[in-house]
């Protein structure tokens, strides 16, 4: 039987290049059993094998535990291992079952054979692929132009082996979409508390009081899961309380103690009006301020003299009199109490500015590292970093290719790169100050008119990367997308698809991905991967337990068809480009390069695979880290004589600062260049002025300062918000053909407030035109005049929603992503009929909400009307300020 | 099990209920069934035996809940049994093991000492659709007021899907 099943798939593909079908569409295969997934009947639990490993659905990267029986995965469970998630779990997880069997997953190696974009495919060898691309590659290493090669990621889990593959080859450009999600809201924490803290890890479990901006745990958030059942006991078991400040009711702000619907991009109004309060009320813990932040407190109290509630209530629309309220029992809970915020206050053009209210809120009241408080817990891989004394350290085995030479003039810098850039860019980057001049590669990877972006690390512009090529900035010969979505997901995905179908602009553009989509369709060549159920990855990240964990991702299953790890992909890849390349690459398989990654683990190796977790579990809590002392052995070569050293006199080694003396004695402090926490920061207006930005900016001021979004200022009636938002089943433009998920939310109805489309004259399932324009900001293309995009879609009517905004959310809308994604019928896979699917047998008929079964069709696709705008300095895209204009078809 | 996206008429709330199996004291289901292929255990639940079944799609019907759906690819109709294949052996029924905030608490209602009873009289839990008189196993605690109006139809947001999902894929004979 399997070997029937095994030629017939063959046959197929060899038809379908013989017909001129396109795309191949290959069907994936039960290697084992004719039957198809929703026909298997029960789970066994008394046969199945339950495997750990970790769940690739969202960004959280929660421990699970895969059972497969007849060797196909079939349910996916928490794993109570996991110390974040405590064993819970969200639907998003049974996706990976989706895409892993989805009927046109890709499968073979792919090369285009008519034009570009026109879904012409032939399926070609592993071999054939690597030679083809080896040969494009190869050159550009050979002729010292290696960052002709760009690598852009939507996203990699491999923590380090895409960068060891990129600096082996000799480009800076791994290219990244940081800014797309946070890069606006990581910076103020990293100018706060350090490169190590670009994310908080709260204490929910003990917590009193939580106050809320825009941030969404309950549905979709980075530690969304791990904090939705943490906050949730907190208020069951001892009547924690929730506050939260949104555009709309999300699953969050509906479960919120109090909600309050505020204009987009005045979070911050609130929180200068608390902080304000705080001060009025001598609620603030003096002793805590004094002792960590790097400004007097009578400077703060200045600079938010003028915030008063009521001012703040005429901005944000929240009441005065719940604004006072709201800070004297937040301040009143310290140190138990904590702020939260994500995209709702920090994806707006004064996005920095806000966020870095709300961070000083939780130092005024002291509760930074405390039980129930705002803390912060070791995040990145384990290398002795901050918060990881004592972890083993778990790093990719050597050896280990060295990163590419910065771009600019002089001894140990890339001029041939350097010298094609336009004459503007150089005189701005020749200006810098060396620590930005040794961190430049050029415009791609480290935007000049962004150096926030680059500063602490490299977090980089993803949305410019397409204009910037198409403005000559950057001359590219091999494009390789990794599990990219940027010409369905970008803002100005439009402009993203242009260049990429332009073959001047990009001659040769690979995509590795799991399967067809918007990007892999505009490729001239694609390497199908194996996806998150079938290969290996190392796995580290905050822990809302406070106490730092490692888990691993490993195959349940062996890769469908002839797909390969991306692990895998680049090794062949680099074998087959040579040139010294392969010296970097000398494991034979993965899980001996994991198995020795984890070598200092003091588990065996075999007891790890079987957990999938391992966390030291006498540790202490990450509580207060910053008042630890230094050690005998910290101390050793470092400035500190017991007797000399100053009260706030920085301990360093090397010089760098590793401590501070408090109370006569060394302590750790903040890992930031002067141990305290930056308040106040010169970063900003120093950035500003290696731009050009005013410093009039709100977003040049070195202490955080209110300012309104520009193209909010005196918004006419007729204009509104546009605003996008996470359902709870999806994860970002990757899950729209994941058919469980689908089957729940496939469209995204323009939200609005009943009031509000009664004073547009619409009803309920009116067709809408949403009409967006330019921001008028500081930014790229501000100021254009003119309807800068459209799309039209259905109006649903939403109590809770701020009367200035609609939203939508963009999961859905699919053009290329298979049945599910499109919401098409069968009649138009080429595989209909001719293969035994392993996928949902109703997938035959297509989906039941297609339009050609009576259904209401698959949503809108929103982001080609949502202008690239990129907040100053940071380059974090502001997804939330668009003004539109709406009007009935 | 059937998630259904649900708005409070009256308050700016949105919310996501489970819809499950209610396992009725007085099921309707096991009344309608011509097959006889609907069946109580000895427990208390009720369940489908998929080899009796012969879609008469009458259970489909019956249910004011619109608990059972059909199985194309098996052939029959489905709906929770309360994971007896996990019960079984000693697991908690997915959803309830699932639940990211632990809203779902499984047990027996019969003993007024089980936590599931002391938290239902606690959080006066109610049935769904009292006037069906179908007494219900499953309750819902603040829910069951606001999700009247989503009775039997569709998946999800949009009316038009309401139209035609369930009515299409359960009860087209």
């Amino acid at each position: 039987m399997s070997d029937l099943t095994r030629r017939s798939i063959l046959k197929l593909g060899s038809a379908l290049i013989a017909g001129g079908f396109s795309p191949l569409r290959v069907s994936a295969q039960n290697p084992n059993s004719g039957k198809t997934l929703g026909a298997l009947g029960r789970l066994d639990y008394s046969k199945a094998k339950a495997t750990p490993t970790i769940c690739f659905a969202c960004t959280n990267h929660c421990g699970v535990i895969g059972w497969v029986q007849d060797g196909l995965v079939r349910k996916i469970e928490g794993n109570p291992l996991d110390p974040n998630s405590e064993g819970n779990l969200c639907s998003k997880a049974q996706g990976m079952i989706s895409y892993t069997y989805y009927p046109e997953r890709i499968l073979y190696p792919l090369r285009r054979v008519g034009k570009r974009g026109e879904g012409k495919w032939k399926r070609i060898t592993w071999d054939e692929a690597y030679t083809e691309l080896a040969e494009k590659m190869r050159p550009l290493r050979e002729n010292g132009i290696p960052e002709e090669f760009v690598f852009h990621y939507g996203r990699d889990k491999t923590k380090g082996y895409t960068k060891h593959f990129t600096n082996a080859f000799g480009t800076p450009h791994r290219l990244n979409r940081r800014s797309i999600c946070s890069s606006n809201r990581r910076a103020p924490l990293m100018s706060f508390y350090g490169r190590d803290f670009e994310w908080e890890t709260q204490d929910l479990s003990n917590t009193k009081y939580v106050i809320n901006w825009g941030a969404n745990p309950y549905e979709a958030y980075q530690g969304g899961l791990f904090m939705a059942h943490r906050l949730q006991s907190a208020r069951v078991d001892h009547g924690a309380k929730l506050v939260t400040f949104e555009v709309r009711p999300s699953a969050t702000a509906s479960k919120s103690d109090e909600f309050y619907t505020v204009m987009p991009g005045t979070d911050g109004a609130v929180a200068f009006a608390m902080i304000h309060t705080i001060l009025k009320e001598g609620l603030e813990n003096k002793e805590f301020w004094n002792r960590w932040a790097n400004i007097p407190l009578n400077d703060l109290r200045k600079s938010v003299k003028d915030y008063t509630p009521e001012w703040a209530e005429k901005v944000s629309g929240v009441p005065s009199a719940d604004i006072e309220r709201i800070a004297i029992e937040f301040a009143k809970s310290a140190p138990a109490c904590c702020t939260m915020s994500n995209r709702g206050s920090a994806k707006h053009y004064n996005g920095m500015q806000s966020d870095r209210a709300i961070r000083t809120l939780d130092v005024l009241v002291g509760n930074v590292g405390k039980p129930g408080g705002y803390c912060l817990s070791s995040l990145r891989g384990w290398s002795g970093k901050y918060g990881q004394e004592g972890l083993p350290t778990l790093k990719l085995p050597e050896p280990k290719a060295s990163d590419p030479k910065p771009w600019g003039i002089g001894e140990g810098f890339n001029e041939t790169a350097f010298k094609k850039l336009p004459k503007k860019v150089q005189d701005r980057v020749n200006n810098f100050p060396d620590k930005w001049r040794n961190k430049y590669f050029g415009e791609l990877a480290t935007p000049s008119e962004y150096p926030l972006a680059w500063h602490w690390y490299q977090m980089r512009v993803g949305q410019l990367v397409y204009p910037y090529i198409k403005q000559g900035r950057q001359k590219v010969s091999v494009y390789m997308s990794f599990t990219l979505g940027a010409a369905f997901g970008y803002p100005e995905a439009n402009v993203a698809r242009e260049v990429l179908m332009d073959e001047k602009l990009v001659p040769f553009h690979v995509a590795v991905d799991i399967g067809y989509g918007e990007q892999t369709a505009l490729a001239d060549m694609i390497l199908p991967e194996a996806t998150s159920l079938e290969r290996w990855d190392y796995h580290s990240t905050n822990c809302y337990g406070l106490v730092p964990y490692t888990g691993v991702r490993q195959p349940l299953i062996d890769p469908q068809g002839e797909s390969k790890s991306i692990q895998v992909i680049l090794r062949e890849l680099a074998h087959k480009i040579g040139g010294g390349m392969e010296k970097f690459f000398t494991y034979k398989d993965d899980e001996s390069l994991y198995k020795d990654w984890y070598k200092e683990l003091p588990i065996s190796w075999e007891d790890f695979k079987r957990r999938g977790i391992w966390q030291e579990k006498d540790r202490p809590k990450d509580y207060e880290l910053y008042e630890r002392p230094l050690t005998e052995a910290e101390l050793t070569e470092t400035n500190f004589k017991a007797d000399k050293l100053a009260e706030g006199a920085l301990v360093e080694k090397g010089g760098k600062a590793v401590g501070i003396i408090k109370d006569g004695k060394p302590v750790r402090g903040f890992p930031t260049p002067n141990r305290m926490i930056n308040v106040y920061d010169e970063i900003f207006p120093e950035a500003a002025k290696a731009v050009g930005l005013p410093l009039t900016d709100g977003n040049a001021s070195p202490l955080a300062v209110w300012h309104e979004v520009p193209e909010h200022v005196d918004l006419p009636d007729d204009r509104f918000i546009f605003s996008t938002f996470k359902w709870n089943v999806h994860t970002q433009g990757r899950s729209g053909h994941w058919k469980y998920s689908a089957e729940i939310i496939h469209t995204n109805p323009v939200f609005m407030h009943p009031e509000t489309g009664k004073a547009l004259g619409v009803a309920e399932g009116d067709e809408v035109e949403v009409s967006v324009y330019r921001p008028t900001g500081f930014t790229y293309r501000a100021g254009e005049k003119g309807v800068m995009g459209s799309f039209k879609n259905h109006v649903r009517f939403l109590k809770g929603m701020h009367k200035r905004v609609v939203m939508c959310s963009h999961h859905v809308g699919h053009f290329e992503h298979g049945i599910v994604g499109e919401s098409k019928t069968t009649e138009t896979s080429p595989t209909e009929g001719k293969s035994n699917k392993l996928a949902d047998k109703r997938l035959k008929d297509g989906v039941w909400w297609a339009k050609k079964r009576g259904g209401i069709g698959g949503g809108v696709h929103i982001n080609d009307a949502l202008p690239i705008n990129p907040a100053p300095l940071i380059g974090g895209q502001n997804w939330y300020d668009n003004v539109c204009s709406i009007k009935k078809v | 099990m059937r998630v259904r996206y649900l708005e409070q008429p009256d308050d700016k709330q949105i919310s996501f209920a489970p819809l499950i199996c209610m396992h009725c004291v007085d099921a309707p289901c096991l009344k309608a069934c011509p097959s006889k292929a609907i069946r109580r255990e000895d427990d208390g639940r009720v369940f489908i035996d998929e080899n009796r079944c012969d879609l008469e799609k009458e259970c489909v019907e019956a249910c004011p809940y619109g608990a059972i759906s059909i199985n194309v690819e098996k052939e029959v109709a489905e709906k929770c049994d309360f994971c007896t294949h996990r019960t079984e052996v000693g697991l908690a029924p997915a959803c309830v093991s699932n639940c990211p905030t632990d809203a779902l608490v499984f047990g027996d209602l019969d003993d007024p000492e089980s936590r599931i009873s002391k938290l239902a009289n606690k959080k006066m839990a109610k049935a769904w659709k009292v006037e069906e008189n179908t007494n219900p196993s499953v309750l819902y605690v603040s829910h069951e007021k606001w999700m009247e109006k989503k009775a039997n139809t569709g998946v999800q947001l949009d009316s038009k899907d309401e139209d035609v999902t369930y009515e299409q894929n359960n009860l087209k004979k």
